[in-house]
């Protein structure tokens, strides 16, 4: 199983949750996995069929995942994470 | 303050804080145990302010009835990384009424003065009045409990926020930490968006200009009217002992999925606010030329992008945080490493400051948040005013304002701002609502009641006018847009009324948003840190409706439905370049948006 964690931005469109666990082979098997579980979430991880948002980010064991890289194998105990990757204030 | 909940689970009358209110004109100080009335002032910050202020009817921010409040959150000063909240309170000369009567306003920084703050025994510093000369006010830690110190501050007079520190420094150079206004609030008649500058661990090492600021909304220049040119907060650390649970919190904080964006890529984030260049820019997303992107490659040219390989860019952070959000530019060394420091680059200061102002030199850029830092104004509200009359000078050439500058005219752009600041321009001072309508020409003013718009457009964010203390900082909708691309009312009612709001939360708790702590986390913070018994839910009712005393504390003050509203121009001039499906932000839109907002609202604001 493969964890993907989120922010509360995600987080709080599915009722608080901050992680779950999927069963898949890359990354963008991952993330399309958490969006048919939540398809709360589909809007904010796709803008189409395979194309990731480019105002979200992925990163895989620290490393991110570029667009055109969703085909990057994982393995059971990897974590990806999801965020947007813009956010602002701070004084 | 002083916290006893053993037999009851969140009884707020088991927390008791100090308050040091000190009458300025008499210099009496009052020092009093205060018993906390319900949550909102358990958890501190605003929500403890605004019911102060919200008992006062205020008609000038700068009379001697609008106090300053000076307070810090619960878990400032704590073990809880980013607990280094100070927050700065008072009816603001900027936010203002159609009937002409301030609003109340908040602003937060951070680093080790709100610790050293609580450290002193002070939880609340309440200042009425206005001193008859300038005073330093100094505050320690005594034996028998905090003592106060009045101090003469004619030597100070003049010098920017960074160089009175260093002075303050070798004056008290065992753990202070210092709050002061620049040349700005000095001229506070002149300058209504003055900052306070807060001393920061690196600076007092490194003797570089790295304050942090309390920035928004003019409460340096409430200070500056009440004659306070700095405030000392002087006692020894007590960092209480690291507990599991709380190390563990703080190590989701520093390298959980929350704080990614604003960590270093070799640390597994995205490179800070700045950052954003790279999103918003493909996009047309980024204010250009006050707020109206032309879809030219220009504003590219700050990006980090193509700026890292001029400089030396170093990730820097607040007293104990791991995050590392401050990226510090410094010059290039011949052998590539660090020189003279030059200017902290965050999202905001770097677009309103140089893109936004047709300025696209990153040296330039440096030199102008640099100036701004030094007289101690809050960047957005004078960049946003300054887009503004270039705007204004583009559209009537034929009767430019002051010194005629047009968009991406440097040195122009940089004698408005020192004059700013220095108060030659009180007309640019007194900020871009109040310029814009003796004008007679407000369609372009890039403001919300009277509070100028940060570095989100507004044609992309609808929920701007609900934020009670700032656009971004106390709504948080301006990122919803670019991420969700939804552009029905019902999403954007629901934006507003349920989940942008709860951006005040950490406004109250006394950590930094970047730890973007999720409500459970805080909850648990609260818990194992002070032993608040507090659920979620509890947590998100309290800040929810410290919100909403907002929002009635603003229609006290007399603002109206008419004022909740856009620039609009974003109505009448919509901009065929905004990527994302372009402009849907039309009037219509907007009236129903603005019905289903007040019909959760109102019935809210009844109950006050």
């Amino acid at each position: 199983m493969v964890r993907i964690r989120f922010t509360t931005f995600l987080g709080e469109r599915i009722g608080g949750i901050s992680s779950v666990e999927v069963s898949a082979t890359t990354v963008g098997s991952a993330l399309r996995a958490l969006t048919d579980r939540y398809p709360e979430l589909a809007r904010l991880v796709w803008t189409g069929e395979d194309v990731i948002n480019p105002m979200m980010a992925v990163f895989l064991n620290d490393q991110l995942v570029e667009a055109g890289q969703l085909g990057t194998a994982v393995k059971a105990g990897d974590e990806i994470d999801l965020l947007a990757a813009v956010s602002g204030g701070v004084a | 303050m002083r916290l006893s909940f053993q037999e009851t689970r969140n009884d707020p009358k088991a927390v008791v804080y100090t308050r040091c209110t000190i009458d300025l004109p008499s210099r009496d100080v009052r020092l009093e145990d205060v018993p906390c009335r319900n949550l909102e002032e358990v958890l501190g910050g605003f929500g403890r302010s605004f019911q102060i202020l919200g008992e006062r009817t205020i008609v000038n921010a700068f009379t001697p009835e609008n106090p300053l409040i000076v307070n810090t959150g619960i878990l400032t000063g704590s073990s809880v990384m980013t607990g280094l909240r100070t927050y700065f309170s008072a009816y603001s000369p900027l936010k203002v009424s159609a009937k002409g009567l301030p609003g109340a306003m908040w602003s937060a920084g951070s680093d080790k003065f709100g610790c050293k703050l609580r450290w002193t025994g002070v939880d609340e510093l309440i200042l009425e009045g206005r001193a008859s000369g300038p005073v330093m006010i100094v505050l320690r830690r005594g034996s028998e409990g905090p003592t106060v110190e009045f101090k003469p501050a004619d030597h100070l007079l003049g010098l920017s926020c960074h160089d009175k520190i260093m002075r303050l420094q070798k004056d008290y150079p065992q753990d202070a930490h210092f709050a002061v206004i620049g040349p700005a609030g000095e001229n506070y008649e002149a300058c209504y968006f003055a900052a306070v500058g807060l001393s920061t661990e690196n600076q007092l090492k490194s003797g570089d200009d790295k304050c942090r600021w309390a920035g928004r909304g003019g409460m340096g220049s409430v200070m500056g009217y009440k004659n306070v040119i700095a405030i000392v907060a002087q006692a020894p650390d007590q960092m209480g002992k690291l507990k599991p649970e709380i190390r563990d919190i703080n190590r989701e904080s520093a390298t959980g999925p929350g704080s990614r964006k604003f960590r270093e890529k070799d640390k597994g984030g995205l490179g800070g606010t700045w950052a954003h260049y790279e999103v918003f820019n493909p996009n047309n997303l980024l204010p250009q030329d006050n707020f109206r992107p032309k879809g030219d490659d220009k504003p590219w040219l700050m990006s980090r992008t193509v700026v890292e390989p001029q400089f030396f860019i170093k990730a820097e952070s607040c007293y104990r945080c791991g995050i590392n959000c401050h990226k510090n530019v410094y010059d290039k060394t011949a052998e590539g490493g660090r020189g003279r420091f030059r200017a902290k680059f965050d999202y905001e200061p770097v677009n309103l400051l140089s893109t936004n102002l047709g300025i696209h030199d990153p040296n330039q850029g440096a030199d102008l948040i640099s100036l701004v830092d030094r007289l101690g104004m809050d960047s957005i509200s004078v960049g946003t005013t300054i887009a503004y009359v270039l705007d204004y000078n583009e559209r009537h050439p034929e009767k430019p304002l002051f010194n005629g500058a047009r968009f991406g005219d440097f040195e122009r752009v940089k004698e408005l701002i020192e004059g700013t600041g220095r108060g030659r321009y009180p007309e640019i001072g007194r900020g871009v609502k109040r310029l814009s309508e003796r004008l007679g020409d407000t369609t372009y003013a890039m403001q919300c009641k009277g509070l100028e718009l940060p570095a989100y457009l507004p044609d992309t964010n609808p929920g701007y006018p609900w934020a009670i203390a700032g656009g971004h900082m106390s709504m948080a909708t301006h990122l919803l847009y670019p991420a969700e691309r939804d552009q029905s009312v019902d999403y954007w009612a629901k934006a507003i009324t349920q989940r942008g709001l709860f951006q005040v939360r950490d406004d109250m708790l006394g950590i930094c948003k970047f730890t973007i702590m999720s409500p459970d986390m805080a909850a648990q913070a609260l818990q194992h840190e002070v032993g608040l018994d507090i659920t979620t839910q509890e947590l998100l009712a309290t800040v929810r409706h410290a919100y909403i005393r907002g929002l009635w504390m603003e229609r006290k003050q007399g603002f109206e439905r008419s004022e909740y509203t856009l620039p609009s121009e974003v109505f009448d001039r919509p901009n065929s370049k905004l990527g994302l499906g372009g402009p849907f932000v039309t009037r219509e839109f907007f009236s129903a948006l603005s019905e289903k907002v007040w019909s959760v609202f109102d019935q809210e604001i009844a109950a006050f």
